[in-house]
């Protein structure tokens, strides 16, 4: 298998395992996502305000703390962290010697605690919980069904890119007569993303007509939520800590004492 | 087209020349003329690629016809009608994985009354009541797509039933699934009170279900018209290459 071959097959595999919401039971998937996007937001906020490091540490530790308490498996969150993080961590590279390691150390932190937040957001928190949430939030419905609808084609597209893949593969004899992807690539026959697009396009419009013919009318309909007073109070005290932990990690309190 | 015999407000589906066309050209359906009375059980039966599936998007105001005369329930396909027809009608994809598209079973069945305005509680109790009866309760909380082939069919038709539309629409009901869930299908087409169309290119379990037959030949035109007989009729089943 050549190296574009495997690239975008690994991309396909983690962009569609990225969108697809586990089934996880915990701490978390019972705090009321209407207090609990905020606090996130607010977190991933703080993150990217952060100008030391020692203020990413206290959030980094507050990370792990709601980690804790969240019961997603180590297994799970690595697999939909991995990837973005050692990305951007190759882009900001350069920088330890252009500029600084701590930048570079600052950069990456900052990615890595931001997106952890948002997956252990997006893993415990249902799809129709976040709609509902935003509706709660007066997010206007344009906004809504757009958000809606692309967490539906993003999930369609990369599924569709992997099973295509597969195909592919599954016909293919490495070094004979087929070409590789960097050949495809090159003649820019667009011999794969031609008939991807395709694919994702008429799979798209049957997905758009089976929405309408289940109801869909252009709006999202809000459904109740469903939490867990304790939950959620706990949730919010630990976050409302991580944030004064943050900013006096911020001045100069902290080194006075 | 009309026989005398018929009862016009017992029409539920009236199609006169119709004809559907692809954006790419391709035709759909051409020149169909046929008509569908209330409570019948209707069978489309035709080889792959005759128009079954394109004809049961139509009847279920989802395409508009590029010419002809198309009415269900007296009403034409458009915009104004739009409420009526998803109420009224519930259509099966022939791809489960076409019709699925939300993150859990669960949100599957929620999503059609939801969306109908009923109440988070009664949407809630109805989805569990058809969860248990199709046998699908133990995957409430599954993704649908990482179900089997069966087990998406039968949360796909749970979906369509449970509002027990008016007139139901089935695209090869029997596609790719377990005996399990075709048992389960067989049932519920025998106890539907309802208008009901079945589009298939297997005809032995429709003997017991159907009223009447329309078969398609190749060319998308209707090649016949009539009673359960034409199941037995291997001339005109060999003509349209259902044999």
């Amino acid at each position: 298998m050549d190296l574009i071959h495997k690239t975008l097959k690994t991309a396909a595999n983690y962009f569609e395992n990225f969108f697809i919401q586990e089934n996880v039971k915990s701490f978390l998937v019972h705090v009321d996502p209407r207090i609990k996007l905020p606090t996130i937001a607010s977190l991933i906020i703080a993150v990217t305000l952060s100008t030391d490091l020692r203020q990413l540490f206290v959030l980094m530790a507050g990370f792990l703390l709601i980690y804790l308490l969240s019961g997603v498996s180590l297994r799970l969150y690595l697999k939909k962290v991995y990837l973005l993080t050692l990305f951007s961590l190759l882009i900001v590279l350069p920088h330890a010697f252009l500029s600084s390691v701590y930048y570079v150390v600052a950069f990456a932190l900052k990615v890595y605690i931001s997106l952890s937040l948002l997956i252990l957001f997006s893993l415990t928190t249902s799809l129709r919980d976040l709609l509902s949430t935003l509706k709660f939030y007066r997010v206007p419905d344009t906004i809504i069904s757009t958000i809606a609808l692309t967490c539906i084609q993003l999930f369609t597209l990369f599924k569709e890119l992997s099973r295509m893949l597969l195909a592919r593969e599954s016909r293919r004899i490495p070094g004979k007569r087929d070409k590789s992807c960097r050949e495809v690539w090159k003649k820019g026959s667009f011999e794969i993303l031609g008939p991807f697009f395709l694919r994702v396009y008429e799979r798209s419009e049957m997905i758009s007509l089976a929405m309408i013919s289940r109801g869909f009318s252009g709006k999202f309909v809000p459904m109740r939520v469903v939490s867990r007073r304790l939950n959620t109070g706990l949730f919010l005290v630990s976050a409302l800590c991580i944030m004064i932990l943050w900013i006096l990690a911020g001045s100069s309190f902290l080194l006075k004492i | 087209m009309h026989n005398d015999s018929v009862d016009s407000s017992r029409i539920v589906i009236f199609a006169e020349n119709l004809r559907y066309v692809y954006p790419d050209g391709t035709v759909g359906i051409d020149n169909a003329s046929l008509f569908i009375e209330e409570g019948e059980k209707v069978a489309l039966i035709g080889p792959n690629g005759c128009g079954k599936s394109t004809l049961l998007m139509l009847f279920a105001g989802l395409l508009r016809p590029t010419s002809g005369t198309l009415k269900i329930f007296g009403r034409n396909v458009s915009k104004e009608n739009y409420e009526f027809f998803r109420k009224n009608t519930g259509i099966l994809f022939q791809n489960p994985d076409d019709f699925l598209f939300n993150p859990t079973v669960l949100d599957e069945l929620l999503y059609t009354p939801i969306n109908m305005g009923m109440s988070y509680e009664e949407a809630m109790s109805l989805a569990i009541r058809y969860a248990k009866e199709f046998e699908i309760e133990h995957i409430l909380e599954k993704q649908p797509f990482r179900l089997s082939g069966g087990e998406k069919k039968r949360v796909a038709l749970a979906c369509v039933l449970m509002l027990r539309p008016k007139l139901l629409l089935l695209d090869e009901p029997m596609n790719n699934i377990d005996g399990k869930t075709k048992r389960k299908i067989i049932d519920v087409l025998k106890t539907y009170e309802n208008t009901l169309v079945v589009s298939t290119h297997e005809t032995h379990y429709l003997d017991d279900i159907v009223n009447k037959v329309i078969v398609f030949s190749e060319e998308k035109k209707v090649l016949r018209i009539g009673g359960r007989e034409l199941l037995q009729d291997e001339d005109t089943l060999l003509r349209a290459g259902v044999l």
